[in-house]
């Protein structure tokens, strides 16, 4: 019986070693574990023993034989497992250059709004409301109450597109001004607004003139506000456009709602102010217009000249965001070309 | 304007370069926006004079000329040019000078060799547009031999003024500009002397009457009378001056009146005075259908609204635009008369604009000039026209003027413009940037005094007593009396009127801060500055004179406000946001379209789309009427793409259209929504799943923006908009209010547009969305206990819509149902013809832990009002 069983565990132990596979090693398993396993029948002759020493000892053996191949099992299955783990792991090996699936479509906001929202956020972050008004306008919002009477030479009839004798297309958002003061202000200070919105012009189109275009305008009504002051909002709004290190600059200049009048320049970001293509080797870039409101503004807007002050200036958005980004033809935003728009 | 820096110098002492006067002219707000050399490149030509000329032996249009170049030196030239004569003073080109991109050497022309070339003004880059050499004139001072370059005024420097419409009204001439430059520099400007010996026996009075028939378009008229001249080229420096202005010297006499006008700033017309009929001029009106040969040889059909100046037999010049044919001077002219006149510059304007007729007299007179000056500046061509046409001055002028305008009289609170502009600037110092600028400054004493005084009473023969008149005093200097009596006392009147004025304005003053006087200043400004008439006008005179520069950079203190958008604009940002999030690209388009667009959509006739505002003047057609709608502007760019080669497009745009409204002036400007989608709307990749752009995707996504704007009771009806799907567009209903549609495109309306597949397109009517979805969201308790979760999957007609089912199943589940998924749709070949299969799953929650038979009870419930609809239980 000892050499049957000592044969058996050989045996067993030969077979598990040489298991390819955890189906084989879970046949084996039972064959040489199983209930109807050779070591039980084997071990079902102990009782023919003679002696109650040798059922002992072969029992001893036939157990010992037993946690031999139930060991060799576990170590081979451990063992197999490990090799189809790697195996696995190797097979599902990809191409990590591959391009990562799309997260659904990723839309753009047009550039020119992202800039005016951007020049929004910078005024709003210092107390100024966002105030819009119409775009078809009469004669007296878009001129008259801006000081810029009949027969003033910044009304050329070729500049304005007319619905009518009286009303028109507004040519600047200057009536925001006016309109502000009357409807919604009503001679409340301060006065703190922004006021993006489409302008149009009657101009022949090419790549630095558009018959619509955009403007933003400012103004801010209170006691005692100066022409300091305006430096001080155009610095701010520069520095938050193009970085801390953009200074600023007035230039005399004229426009009838304002006096005195200025043109705002801004020291050019893109050579610190050296000189180079973009500020064509001035060191300065011309932004817009500004100036303190002129008297007869505010008296049209129901507020006393010799009680408030205020300032007012009033740019292109098209012009920040092609200085910004090098834009070169202003007709790229009314286009809106897939190929322009899902740049930004 | 362009400003000779050599003449300016005769004005005024310019201690600086041109390129630093430029910018500090610039500095204050005077823009000089190019300094350019005058010499293009001419270096060692000189004058020469042509000693002989004889025909080329071998050429029939080349002369051969015989130049002296001097220092004795004679030149064999040989010219082409057809305008030179034995004598004339030229400038030569010699071997070895320059040209503007040449060097002259010694060549042959057909076999006769010529040392240099004679020169015309465009060899020498002087733009006359004069053929021909450039013939020098007969002057004392002119030698063979000298300098051509400096001789013609080459070696100067322009200054290219760009003038505002306020500074212009006084820089538009050379002592205007000298005014400026006194003021940076701190010095004095040199007014020329006008002086000239007059006739005693001929009187300007008799040999002329003015009448103005309209005063309102003519301010004032001044006539002189010059006899007895010889009209022959200007002198040198005359031609010098008149070619740095970039003019073309005509005749002494035009160039005189054209000196005169760039060196004062006033439009000087001269008449050959033997062509007015009735030794009278009329300023009127034209009569309709009045005609006019002008200067430039065009016959002019006037009107009404036009200004001409007519002697007794009709119009004779267009006033302050251009000279009529009829009266001009020419060779044989002996008499001269000189106009100097103050026409009204919208008027002038409007005639010069109209007839398309631009000339420097009307655009100084459109800027504005000075009233006052018109004495002085006929007075000046006189001068000019005794010393170089050799003619005799009649006695006098006659001056008419029904209009006086006088200096104004301004009190400036010195205190007031500190604060205006942030400075702490003394009232000495301001009174100083005002004087330079020609004002006269005084104090609140001096204007005391000028009111006790009185207003003087004219005296013809001694003139006003100005004797302890300081103001009245300044105002006479700067605004001359006019010599006529019945002119003087309209001047006077209104020159009083102005002191009084600021009389009443120092009391008010006064009366406001009884001790406030001590900042106070009294300033007479000229009335060669028309932008300046109130106290604005001078606190920006100083802001300039001072330098922007000097203004502080400050944040103002002021009480933080609540800044940010209105809750409109807060939602267009939020959507904006939203939609890009979503995958669709901000377009922005046209608000001006072509008409025709309203007949491309397949518009009926009565559509309130073609209720639209028209363009009057429009430049281009197909920017002539404002949008009534967002769709052509949308269609317009996905065409636009697609013909470049971009065929799968989702785009959105959200902005104003213009809706005219009965009994409104302006037109309403509602905020529209607009989206569009063409072709696959994945991303395209190589895993990507393609997502065709259809109906179910844009109701998704407006779903989705639906969500958003925190708009729950939403619904869909179908749609009858004509330029949509007839069975695949529905009208959005929010509550039961209509808020836009969407759907997809007509198929004759994408073939309209050309575009390559179905377009999906909705337009929403945003601010009725924005409004719907005010307020707060609307919280419901987290669920403590568990959901149980029931599908039912059923077989019914197709044209039953799924929404009944799924109403069907809330209002059969009652409170227990928390929410319904309709998660499969199936039509085909399993099912019978006109049915379909639709499969919802029920979610089911109370607050409490819900049992499978009451859950069974309520699912048996939903089941059987499915089966009242039709349905055929699958499950």
């Amino acid at each position: 019986m000892k050499e049957q069983l000592l044969k058996l565990r050989d045996e067993a132990l030969d077979a598990i070693a040489a298991a390819p596979d955890l189906a084989t090693l879970q046949a084996l398993r039972v064959r040489y574990l199983g209930r109807k396993s050779e070591l039980s029948s084997i071990l079902s002759g102990l009782g023919r023993l003679p002696t109650v020493e040798e059922r002992k000892a072969m029992g001893a053996l036939g157990n010992e034989i037993k946690e031999a191949i139930s060991a060799a099992l576990e170590a081979r299955e451990k063992s197999l497992q490990e090799a189809e783990l790697a195996r696995r792991l190797e097979e599902e090996r990809l191409d990590i250059t591959l391009p990562g699936t799309p997260v659904g479509r990723r839309g753009h906001l047009h550039i020119l709004q992202q800039v005016i929202t951007r020049i929004e956020e910078i005024f709003i972050s210092m107390g100024y409301e966002v105030a819009e008004s119409r775009q078809v306008e009469t004669d007296w919002y878009n001129f008259e109450a801006l000081n810029i009477p009949k027969g003033h030479p910044a009304r050329d009839a070729q500049d304005s597109l007319f619905i009518s004798e009286n009303v028109l297309l507004r040519t600047h958002t200057s009536n925001t001004q006016i309109r502000y003061m009357l409807e919604v202000a009503k001679g409340r200070i301060p006065v703190k607004i922004i006021c993006p919105g489409r302008v149009f012009r009657r101009d022949f189109e090419d790549a630095t003139h558009a018959m619509m275009f955009h403007q933003v305008e400012g103004l801010v009504i209170d006691k005692g506000i100066h022409m300091g002051h305006l430096k001080g909002a155009l610095l701010e709004m520069a520095r938050g456009l193009f970085g801390p290190k953009v200074g600023v600059r007035l230039r005399p200049s004229y426009f009838p709602f304002t006096e005195p009048s200025a043109e705002m320049d801004i020291s050019c970001p893109f050579c610190d102010g050296k000189g180079c293509r973009v500020c064509k080797h001035s060191g300065w870039i011309e932004i817009g217009g500004s100036g303190m409101v002129h008297p007869n503004v505010l008296r049209y807007g129901g507020y006393d000249p010799e009680e408030v002050s205020g300032w007012a200036f009033g740019y292109g958005p098209e012009r920040i965001a092609m200085l910004m980004y090098g834009i070169e033809d202003i007709r790229h935003f009314v286009t809106s070309d897939m190929r322009f728009v899902r740049q930004f | 304007m362009r400003v000779s820096y050599n003449w300016l110098k005769d004005y005024v002492d310019v201690p600086m370069s041109p390129r630093e006067l430029a910018s500090a002219l610039t500095a204050r707000g005077v823009v000089v926006e190019n300094v350019v050399h005058n010499n293009a490149g001419v270096e060692g030509v000189v004058v020469g004079r042509v000693l002989a000329i004889e025909r080329h032996p071998n050429a029939d249009t080349l002369w051969v000329c015989q130049v002296d170049v001097g220092g004795g030196k004679v030149l064999q030239i040989v010219t082409g040019a057809q305008n030179v004569r034995q004598g004339n003073l030229v400038p030569v080109a010699v071997p070895g000078s320059r040209l503007p991109g040449m060097k002259l050497e010694v060549r042959k022309l057909r076999g006769v060799e010529s040392h240099g070339m004679l020169c015309s003004p465009e060899e020498l880059g002087i733009p006359e547009g004069a053929d021909g050499i450039l013939i020098l004139p007969e002057d004392p001072d002119l030698q063979p031999g000298m300098d051509a370059a400096e001789v013609l005024g080459l070696n100067d420097w322009i200054l290219e003024l760009d003038l505002t419409t306020n500074y212009a009204s006084h820089c538009q001439c050379m002592i205007g500009v000298a005014r400026e430059v006194a003021a940076i520099v701190g010095t004095d400007v040199r007014i020329p002397e006008t002086y000239a010996p007059e006739s005693l026996h001929m009187k300007a009075a008799d040999l002329i009457s003015v009448r103005i028939e309209d005063p309102d378009l003519c301010h004032r008229y001044v006539a002189r009378v010059v006899r007895g001249v010889t009209i022959r080229e200007s002198p040198l420096w005359l031609q010098k001056r008149i070619r740095a202005a970039g003019m073309r010297p005509i005749n002494n006499i035009v160039d005189i009146a054209n000196f005169v006008m760039l060196e004062l700033g006033q439009p000087l017309h001269t008449f050959d005075y033997a062509k007015i009929a009735d030794r009278q001029i009329i300023v009127r009106r034209a009569r309709e259908g009045e005609r006019l040969v002008t200067l430039d040889g065009q016959e002019r059909i006037l009107d009404p609204d036009m200004l001409v100046i007519a002697d007794g037999r009709g119009p004779v010049a267009l006033a302050g635009v251009m000279g009529g044919e009829n009266s001009e001077v020419t060779d044989q002219t002996t008499d001269v008369l000189i106009e100097s006149a103050h026409f009204d510059n919208i008027n002038n304007r409007r005639t010069s604009m109209r007839l398309n007729l631009p000339s420097e007299a009307a655009s100084r007179f459109t800027k504005g000039v000075d009233p006052s000056g018109c004495v002085r500046a006929a007075d000046r061509a006189v001068q000019l026209m005794v010393e170089l046409a050799g003619g005799t001055a009649a006695r006098g002028h006659v001056d008419v003027y029904p209009q006086p305008i006088t200096p104004p009289v301004i009190i400036l609170r010195t205190d007031r413009a500190n604060a205006h502009l942030g400075l702490h600037l003394s009232k000495e110092r301001m009174a100083e940037h005002l004087q330079r600028l020609g004002m006269a400054v005084f104090t609140p004493a001096d204007l005391a005094a000028d009111l006790a005084a009185g207003k003087p009473e004219p005296d013809e023969e001694e003139g006003d007593d100005l004797s302890g008149r300081p103001i009245w005093t300044a105002i006479h200097q700067i605004s001359p009396v006019p010599s006529d009596p019945e002119s003087y006392r309209r001047w006077a009147d209104e020159a009083w009127s102005m002191v009084e004025r600021a009389g009443e304005r120092m009391e008010r003053l006064h009366q406001k801060a009884p001790d406030g006087e001590s900042d106070l200043l009294v300033v007479v400004s000229p009335t060669a500055r028309r932008d300046i008439a109130e106290e604005i006008d001078l606190v920006e005179e100083i802001a300039r004179s001072e330098g922007y520069d000097a203004i502080p950079t400050e944040l103002p203190p002021l009480a933080s406000s609540r800044g940010g958008r209105s809750p409109l604009a807060e939602k267009v940002l939020m959507v904006r946001r939203h939609l890009a999030g979503a995958g669709l690209d901000e377009v922005m388009t046209h608000s001006l379209l072509h008409p025709r667009v309203f007949d491309r959509l397949r518009l009926p006739a009565d559509s309130p789309y073609r209720n639209c505002l028209r363009i009057q003047n429009p430049l281009y057609e197909d920017r002539s009427v404002l949008r009534t709608t967002l769709l052509p502007g949308l269609l317009d760019n996905l065409s636009y793409n697609a013909r470049r080669q971009v065929r799968d497009l989702g785009i959105f745009e959200l902005s104003q259209v213009y809706i005219p409204k009965e009994g409104q002036e302006l037109p309403d400007e509602p905020w529209m929504l607009g989206i569009a989608l063409m072709g696959d709307q994945a991303e395209p990749g190589w895993n990507s799943i393609p997502r065709p752009a259809d109906f179910y995707l844009l109701k998704g996504i407006i779903a989705s923006l639906l969500d958003v704007l925190n708009i729950r009771e939403w619904r869909v009806e179908r749609g009858q908009h004509p330029c949509l799907h007839p069975g695949r567009q529905a009208t959005l209903l929010v509550g039961d209010q209509p808020c836009g549609v969407f759907g997809e495109l007509h198929p004759l309306v994408q073939e309209e547009w050309d575009l390559p597949s179905r377009v999906m397109v909705a337009e929403l009517e945003f601010e009725k969305l924005a409004a719907a979805g005010a307020g707060l969201r609307e919280y419901r308790p987290v669920p403590r206990y568990p959901s149980v979760t029931r599908d039912v999957a059923f077989v019914v007609d197709k044209d039953l819509p799924a929404e009944r089912a799924e109403e069907a199943i809330r209002t059969a589940g009652g409170d227990l149902v928390t929410n319904v998924l309709l998660f499969d749709v199936y039509e085909g070949e399993q099912l019978p013809p006109g049915r379909r299969s639709l499969a919802f799953r029920i979610t089911y929650q109370a607050g409490r832990t819900l049992t499978d038979e009451e859950v069974e009870a309520v699912h048996n419930k939903i089941r059987e009002s499915l089966r009242a609809l039709g349905a055929e239980l699958r499950s």
